[in-house]
């Protein structure tokens, strides 16, 4: 039964993505059947968490077989596997009913739910599945979709590049994470996850391949200029993708695989996340595109979440990746109203928004991003800071959240408080818009986690981490401490600034863009160069000289041809003309010269009678 | 005059008589040719003659002198209707019994 719920939730996505784009020819209706589609898998998933809440099912069926090895597809469900599948089909559905009116006036309307369809379907495959290869399957799908989704507007060679560039850099981390997968089958000759979870940790190699694989999917460091780029694509797309789902797919996958790997593997995977929450953190706060802002906080929260999942436990880390989900997503869907009234991306240019509609919203998601109390975020967070116990990780954990706190901060001044001359603009969103907004909003409050908004061994995390109990100690006191004052700190810190601080340059990802097209030109153009000379001076010549021989070759042929085999022939056709023409000679129809011969035959014939 | 000599000039007679019939490229001529090589014959027919008392071989030549007038008529009349049908009496001309090329 519960099979067939996620099988349901798993297939319906991608059929609808099939009949819309085979049915619908008006692209009205395509969203709405996207929609419907979209929606009966989430009603199928939540069924299924229902079903199999805390008891794990597993079922897999053989696939295929190379030598003396089979390998299988399957379903492996457990909590965190329905977490994450009602999580990614929530904010699916969400995104799609925005899109209804989001992308009413888009010409390609068919394609962009189909493509949407297709994102979702290879999400809850990755998010069900059982085994490494089947997984990997629907990672490779994931970064597919993605690629069509960001270059939606193709027309923009932007989107194009950005496009293309987060399609790149995804597969330089998929090629490693294959090698990974590919070392694991050798070495432990399978790679189905509830088996491998019985033989003890994976190789170090193996595990460090993977964890590219994570890092350049969860847009870590070196790998993080693809998320902020990829905000050219539609904001709707930009809340499911880049800040819910895709890139949480990473973590969901340190998550899945965490006691597999080494504790080696862990701490560089540790020390990257902390890396790279920093940088994230600093860009967000440099930056002054709004979704850049959305964009770079989100690689700070995962990083943040990389840390938590490796340093503290996954528990924490699963919790804090679903609240950041829908505050996230709520944030940029906020955005996108904003956007979509305003034409403008600029927090300099926006102005002060003043509609209840858009303001609650957004103090909703930062304090749930900041991690205020009774908010969703706030138990999510000190969950992870509380599972770190002491240490490198715990203080890099602090800087990230006091960063995270400066930034949001920032934006929220900016946006809300900050009366600028701009004009206000009070257009009023549809309720196609405002539905997934009001949903995901009260998703920020601490009731989705838990009934009590200082437990934080609450309901949800006493599901996902059966081991661990957590407490509010004292560290929860001291960061709270910390974000209360920094935030206070910063809101009379950017009171008193004329203009909005921040550093010009995100455009390029603060000079990243710039390093890594360097990085990757120089060995090419060296690579180009000895190719080059290499070309010039040893293959030319050797071509050369093989057509030499050919020419002279074909020379020396050509007079054979010529001289020896026409020859004969042509000397046998001039025998046969002359021995024709002298036979022919007698009956050239001359009467004179057949009386000569008939005499001359008679002449012989007297002779020979007489002789 | 001797009797080889005789023969001599029969047979120098039926070669200019064939030489004629050859050669020439009037078809009138070689009907003159004919007659001569008719007269080479005759010559010998007489010659021969001499030497028997029957004169056989003389009424022989007095036929074939007939005959040769009748060829020569029958020949005559030929060349007429050649020269009729092909508007030439030049055998060179005349090649209408050979094959196609």
């Amino acid at each position: 039964m519960a099979l067939n719920f996620a099988l349901i939730s798993f297939l319906l996505p991608l059929a609808g993505s099939l009949i819309v784009t085979m049915l619908a020819q008006n692209s009205r209706i395509a969203g709405r059947i996207a929609t419907l589609f979209t929606g009966s898998a989430m009603i199928s998933s939540i069924l299924l968490a229902f079903q199999s809440w805390i008891i794990p099912v597993y079922a897999q069926w053989p696939w295929f077989q190379t030598g003396g090895s089979q390998w299988s597809v399957g379903m492996l469900i457990n909590t965190t596997s329905v977490l994450m599948g009602v999580l990614v089909l929530l904010i699916s559905f969400c995104v799609h009913l925005y899109s209804i009116s989001y992308m009413k006036d888009e010409r390609m309307q068919v394609s962009y739910y189909a493509r949407l369809g297709l994102f979702t379907g290879s999400m809850t495959g990755i998010v069900f599945s059982s085994s490494l290869v089947q997984l990997f399957l629907f990672w490779e799908l994931v970064s597919f979709s993605s690629f069509l989704l960001i270059g939606y507007w193709s027309e923009n060679p932007r989107v194009v590049r950005a496009a293309t560039s987060a399609f790149f850099m995804n597969q330089i981390g998929d090629l490693l994470m294959l090698s990974g997968i590919v070392l694991i089958g050798i070495d432990k000759g399978t790679l189905d996850l509830p088996e491998l979870g019985g033989q003890g940790t994976i190789a170090v190699s193996a595990g460090l391949l993977l964890l590219a694989g994570i890092m350049a999917k969860s847009a870590q460091i070196p790998f993080l200029t693809w998320l902020t780029n990829a905000m050219e694509g539609p904001t709707p797309v930009s809340a499911l993708i880049h800040a819910a789902t895709m890139v949480a797919a990473g973590i969901y996958f340190i998550i899945r695989i965490h006691t597999l790997l080494p504790s080696e593997v862990l701490q560089i995977a540790a020390l990257i996340g902390s890396i790279t929450g920093l940088a994230g953190g600093l860009g967000a706060l440099a930056s002054f595109d709004l979704k850049r802002i959305l964009a770079f906080s989100t690689i700070s929260q995962l990083g943040f979440m990389l840390l938590g999942g490796t340093a503290g436990t996954p528990g924490a880390a699963m919790l804090h990746l679903y609240t950041h989900a829908i505050f996230k997503a709520l944030l940029f869907l906020t955005a996108g109203v904003i956007i979509h009234q305003t034409n403008e991306q600029d927090i300099r240019k926006i102005g002060q928004i003043k509609s209840p509609l858009l303001t609650i919203p957004l103090l909703m998601g930062a304090a749930s991003m900041i991690g205020l109390p009774l908010t969703a975020g706030f138990i999510s967070k000190e969950t992870i800071i509380e599972s770190l116990h002491s240490g490198w990780p715990l203080w890099s954990a602090q800087a990230v959240t006091l960063l995270t706190t400066v930034y949001t901060t920032r934006l929220i001044y900016f946006l809300l408080a900050k009366s600028s001359s701009q004009p206000t603009h009070s257009g009023r969103p549809d309720a196609f818009m405002m539905m997934p907004v009001a949903v995901l909003a009260a998703g920020c409050l601490w009731i989705i986690v838990s009934w009590s908004p200082v437990d934080f061994s609450g309901s949800l995390m006493r599901s996902l981490d059966q081991i661990h109990n957590f407490e509010p100690g004292m560290m929860t006191y001291v960061t709270l401490a910390l974000i209360i004052s920094s935030a206070s700190a910063a809101f009379f810190w950017f009171r008193r600034q004329s203009t909005v601080p921040g550093v010009n340059g995100e455009e390029d990802n603060f000079g990243l863009d710039v390093l890594y097209r360097n990085l990757g030109s120089w060995p090419l153009m060296r690579l180009s160069l000895v190719a080059e000379w290499t070309d010039q001076r040893l293959i030319n010549p050797a071509i050369h000289f093989i057509a030499y021989i050919q020419v002279a070759w074909a020379l020396f042929t050509g007079w054979i041809d010529k001289w020896v085999v026409d020859g004969t022939i042509t000397l046998i056709t001039e025998i046969i003309i002359v021995s024709g023409d002298s036979l022919r000679m007698f009956t050239r129809g001359k009467i004179q010269s057949y009386i000569l011969w008939a005499f001359l035959m008679l002449v012989i014939f007297i002779i020979w009678i007489i002789a | 005059m001797s009797p080889d000599a005789l023969l001599y000039f029969a047979a120098w007679i039926f070669c200019v008589g064939i030489c004629l019939v050859i050669v020439k490229r009037n078809t009138l001529l070689m009907l003159v040719g004919t007659e001569l090589m008719l007269n080479a014959a005759n010559v010998n027919l007489v010659y021969f003659n001499s030497r028997s008392s029957l004169p056989d071989g003389a009424m022989f030549a007095v036929f074939v002198i007939v005959v040769a007038v009748c060829e020569a008529a029958v020949g005559l009349a030929i060349m007429m209707r050649v020269y009729h049908f092909y508007q030439t009496s030049l055998p060179d001309q005349i090649s209408e019994l050979r094959e196609r090329t």
